[in-house]
């Protein structure tokens, strides 16, 4: 029994801190922008398809490690092309315009990678390789994804709050007319949004390939989890979003008890559309602190 | 009977007295000005009257009924029409239609009527449509009916709005500050404009910055600063306040 | 006048090209025109949701199936067994449920098309209330979500529901007899009087939307996408308007679904997809947001290259770069675009 529920509870985990990844990806450049990329999901999936095709030839640290640069890169070309020039376009345009990408990079994979299901090697021994945690097997993985994922939102906190250029990028989201007149190049931050958004991506990606596989279409799912976290969190505020994400992904493993598996990925939409009916500045969020950016 | 009763109406930003219990009436027929210095709380005050922000407390009476609280369509509906500081115009829409859409409220066809255009609704729009161009008439853009709203100069802009929001025939007629931006010439205009309306029985609740316009045209003022009412009377009185003319007219 | 000269123009357009397909023994176009006719419905219903009311829907395809799955399951289930029911008897005496044969030989008694339509018309106008209120509430990119989020609930329902065939879908739809000899599907004998009905909608449909946006209902849509704020305040109960909009454009949607499931004789999860719902929004962009011919003409002519498959396995990934491009290069719409550059270069012509 107790076992059983700490399998649960890690598996919720597991997969809830990828959706507070994907949320914070959202976050960092909706910060920036006031954009929501509906591509977020497909870095992940760039990422880890990157990872998986360099591993072949590579070491695996250094197929992860190109795996992100070039998804940060991919995220800088987006930000290049499709939006730096526009001036002051309507949510409406970016909606259109970031969905059109998010569809263009899947076919692309889905041209370079084909439709196989494929996933990355565990980072430490290998599928049937467990360590037991109050009783339960679980895979080291698993390990993996929690200490990566903490560690990005630790990284990142230290890296806006005690950095200039992190500390450029705040400013550049609280005031953008401000941050331009103190000398910051508020372009180049939001490419730099960008890119930091493909990096986290990537690498979580990355981390729970092995254990989800990864699939040239696996970015729209993830990309709506992320979604709904980072909106249950309230859209902007990313420490918010972890916990969110963590919530959500408890509450979809306990839901698999109770419902057929084909209506997991319902609940959390639902869960989604029940927020934004009620609480659309999210539920730690108060209507004010909702416009307040955290990174 | 006052047309429009305000009473202690109130309205706070978190901590800022935006508008502090503020009282006054509006006769039928008048012409009343609101001034006082920027941030005084005229705007936040006709948006308390015309509903778009919900009041805190107070009361607010038009035709001897509440409308404390109602949403902004319903008071619209009872024949309250503003217009905004800063225009508000559908620039997707062309300026003929513009002034059209301000008489929603007189029209009755609906959704069924207007697809399968019901004699009913073809009669009604004609008569709309009539009324509308009789109103650009009136401002003097008889020609511009087919042009874009969005594409239209400052005055034309201000005179659209106003033609909008007097298509419906309204009883209380909300004017935020609408000389601001107009050269001399189109402020004359604009005075005998509006002595023209109040000539049709139509009340007026004027906002503005204009002293000469103000003193010209109105028959009472209040005078608003930091949220509170300091004076109200006749423009002569007004004047000749010591109050006033330190608050207000001092600064100029 | 104008809209009553464009409407028969299109009446014309539509004869010529069957007229043509015919002499040219090249009837085989018909069926992709019958199908790009149904999904124009769909298009041109979004495009008064989006284009002149100002509310993106990436979950219209949701309504789509609605209807194409509501009049599949009523219509391929088999009432044989509950003969002795009251309402079995009464639905057959009144002419509403058919007694014939399965594909196997086997009894069915099946309900008539036209019960499945009015239940279609009735579940889609409870679902876009029940969606309809909270959601559009929501603006920018709570809206996109939200709307996004129903599409994929459906989606997934369709995808994991014996009812719905989970993957496979629903088959052997029967035909929908409108008036003897005339009717909906029925395979390729058939295949010019599809294409009438197909187009005969399309046409009344353009006709009731073109004028809907010069009636007052209209003016008020477009004054709530001009200004919401300035809308309330000349008495437009915004809530109401917007209301009204959805489910007009649902009910169009669940139409199509209708039609074109019986005309196809089934009908898959695929159709509620995301990507669907993406390109019903792609072709409102491409012609030009508030333009309904622009809609209607982008939408024939994308979705007849699409299903003659001319994208080849490129389907997807040409309206995803459609919406990019437009969207970077064109946001008024391609029509439009290409008129003010003409008109531009006429302009320096005439002025040399
Ligand atoms: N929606 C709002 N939220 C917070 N403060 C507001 C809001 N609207 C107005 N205020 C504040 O209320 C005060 C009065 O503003 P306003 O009514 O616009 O003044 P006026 O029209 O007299 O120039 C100002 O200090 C303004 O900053
Ligand atoms: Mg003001």
């Amino acid at each position: 029994m107790l076992e059983q529920t700490v399998q649960y509870i890690l598996s919720g985990l597991t997969i809830g801190s990828i959706y507070a990844i994907a949320a914070i990806g959202y976050n960092i450049i909706y910060n920036a922008t006031g954009i929501i990329n509906f591509a977020q999901g497909e870095f992940i999936m760039v990422g880890a398809m990157t990872a998986i095709t360099l591993s072949a030839f590579l070491p695996l640290p250094l197929a992860i490690l190109f795996a992100v640069i070039i998804t940060a890169l991919l995220g800088a070309l987006i930000e290049i092309c499709c939006i730096r020039w526009l001036d002051r376009p309507s949510v409406l345009r970016m909606i259109i315009i970031t969905i059109g990408l998010s569809i263009l990079i899947r076919e692309a994979a889905l041209h370079i990678w084909d439709e196989k299901v494929r996933s990355l090697r565990f980072f430490t021994g290998n599928e049937v390789s467990s360590v037991s945690v109050f009783g339960a097997h679980i895979s080291p993985q698993v390990l993996w994804v929690l200490g990566i994922c903490a560690l990005i939102v630790v990284l990142l906190n230290v890296f806006f709050k005690y950095t200039l250029t992190g500390r450029s990028i705040r400013a550049c989201s609280s005031d953008k007319m401000a941050a331009s007149l103190c000398g910051i190049n508020t372009r180049n931050m939001v490419t730099l949004s960008f890119m930091l958004s493909g990096a986290i991506g990537a690498l979580a990606g990355c981390v729970i390939s092995p254990i989800t596989q990864t699939q040239y279409d696996c970015g729209t799912h993830l990309a709506i989890k992320g979604f709904a976290v980072a909106v249950f969190g309230g859209l902007g505020n990313s420490m918010a979003a972890v916990a969110a994400g963590l919530i959500v992904g408890l509450l979809e493993t306990f839901s698999i008890t109770v419902m057929p598996l084909a209506y997991t990925d319902a609940i959390s939409i639902a869960i989604l559309l029940l927020v934004l009916f009620f609480r659309p500045s999210g539920l730690f969020g108060n209507r004010e602190a909702g416009r307040l950016k955290e990174f | 009977m006052a047309l429009l009763e305000v009473n202690n109406l109130s309205k706070f930003f978190g901590g800022l007295k935006a508008v502090s219990a503020v009282s006054f009436d509006v006769p039928q027929g008048n012409i009343k000005a609101i001034i006082g210095p920027n941030g005084a709380g005229k705007t936040t005050l006709f948006n308390l009257i015309a509903g778009s922000i919900r009041p805190d407390c107070g009361s607010v009476r038009f035709k001897n009924s509440s409308i404390f609280g109602l949403p902004p369509y319903r008071i619209a509906q009872r024949g309250i029409l503003r217009t905004f500081q800063n225009i508000k115009l559908f620039p997707n829409l062309s300026v003929l239609e513009n002034v059209m859409a301000g008489m929603h409220v007189k029209g009755r066809a609906g959704l069924a009527a207007g697809m399968l255009r019901l004699p009913q609704a073809r009669a009604e729009e004609a008569f709309i449509s009539e009324k509308a161009h009789e109103m650009l008439a009136f401002f003097n853009i008889g020609e511009l009916a087919k042009r874009n709203a969005a594409h239209l100069s400052f005055g034309q802009q201000r005179a659209v709005e106003f033609a909008r929001a007097l298509a419906s025939g309204p009883a209380l007629l909300l004017l935020d500050e609408p000389a601001a931006g107009l050269n001399t010439q189109e402020t004359a205009q604009l005075a005998s404009q509006i002595a023209h309306i109040r000539g049709k029985g139509v009340t007026i609740l004027i906002v503005e910055h204009d002293m000469s316009l103000i003193m010209d045209i109105s028959d009472e003022i209040v005078v608003v600063s930091s949220g509170q009412k300091i004076a109200e009377g006749k423009p002569s009185d007004i004047q000749r306040n010591a109050d006033v003319v330190r608050v207000y007219l001092g600064e100029e | 006048m104008k809209r009553y000269i464009s409407i028969l123009s299109l009446a014309a357009v539509v004869a010529v090209i069957q007229l043509g397909s015919t002499l040219c023994g090249r009837e085989y176009y018909l069926t992709q025109l019958t199908m790009a006719a149904y999904y124009s419905l769909v298009a041109v219903g979004l495009c008064m949701l989006m284009g002149y009311a100002g509310q993106i829907s990436l979950g219209h395809a949701a309504f789509f199936a609605i209807g194409g799955y509501t009049t599949a399951v009523l219509t391929t289930m088999n009432l044989q067994a509950h003969t002795s029911s009251r309402i079995v008897s009464l639905l057959v005496q009144c002419g509403l449920a058919k007694p014939g044969t399965d594909l196997y030989g086997v009894a069915q008694l099946s309900l008539s098309p036209w019960i499945a339509l009015g239940g279609a018309g009735i579940i889609t106008v409870v679902i876009a209330i029940i969606i309809g209120i909270p959601v559009l509430k929501l603006k920018g990119h709570y809206l996109a979500m939200a709307t996004l989020g129903f599409g994929i609930i459906v989606y997934r329902i369709t995808l994991g529901t014996g009812l719905f065939g989970q993957a496979d879908g629903i088959s052997g739809v029967p035909q929908f007899t409108i008036v003897p000899g005339i009717a909906i599907g029925g395979g390729f004998a058939n295949k010019v009087i599809n294409y009438y009905i197909a187009w005969v909608m399309v046409i009344c449909g353009m006709l009731l939307l073109l004028n809907l946006i010069d009636s007052r209902v209209g003016r008020a849509l477009k004054s709530i996408h001009g200004s919401e704020e300035a809308a309330s305040a000349i008495g437009i109960h915004i809530p109401r308007y917007k209301l009204m909009v959805f489910i007009i454009s649902a009910l169009f949607a669940s139409l199509a679904g209708v039609c074109l499931t019986h005309y196809n004789g089934g009908i898959g999860p695929s159709e509620a997809g995301v990507m669907k719902s993406v390109r019903y929004v792609a072709i409102v962009a491409v012609g030009g947001m508030a333009n309904l011919w622009g809609t209607l003409i982008m939408s024939v002519l994308l979705n007849y290259l699409s299903l003659r498959g001319y994208f080849g396995s490129y389907d997807d990934a040409v309206f995803g770069a459609i919406l990019i491009g437009i969207m970077l290069f064109a946001p008024d719409g391609i029509i439009k675009t290409i008129r003010t550059k003409v008109e531009a270069r006429v302009k320096v012509k005439v002025r040399e």
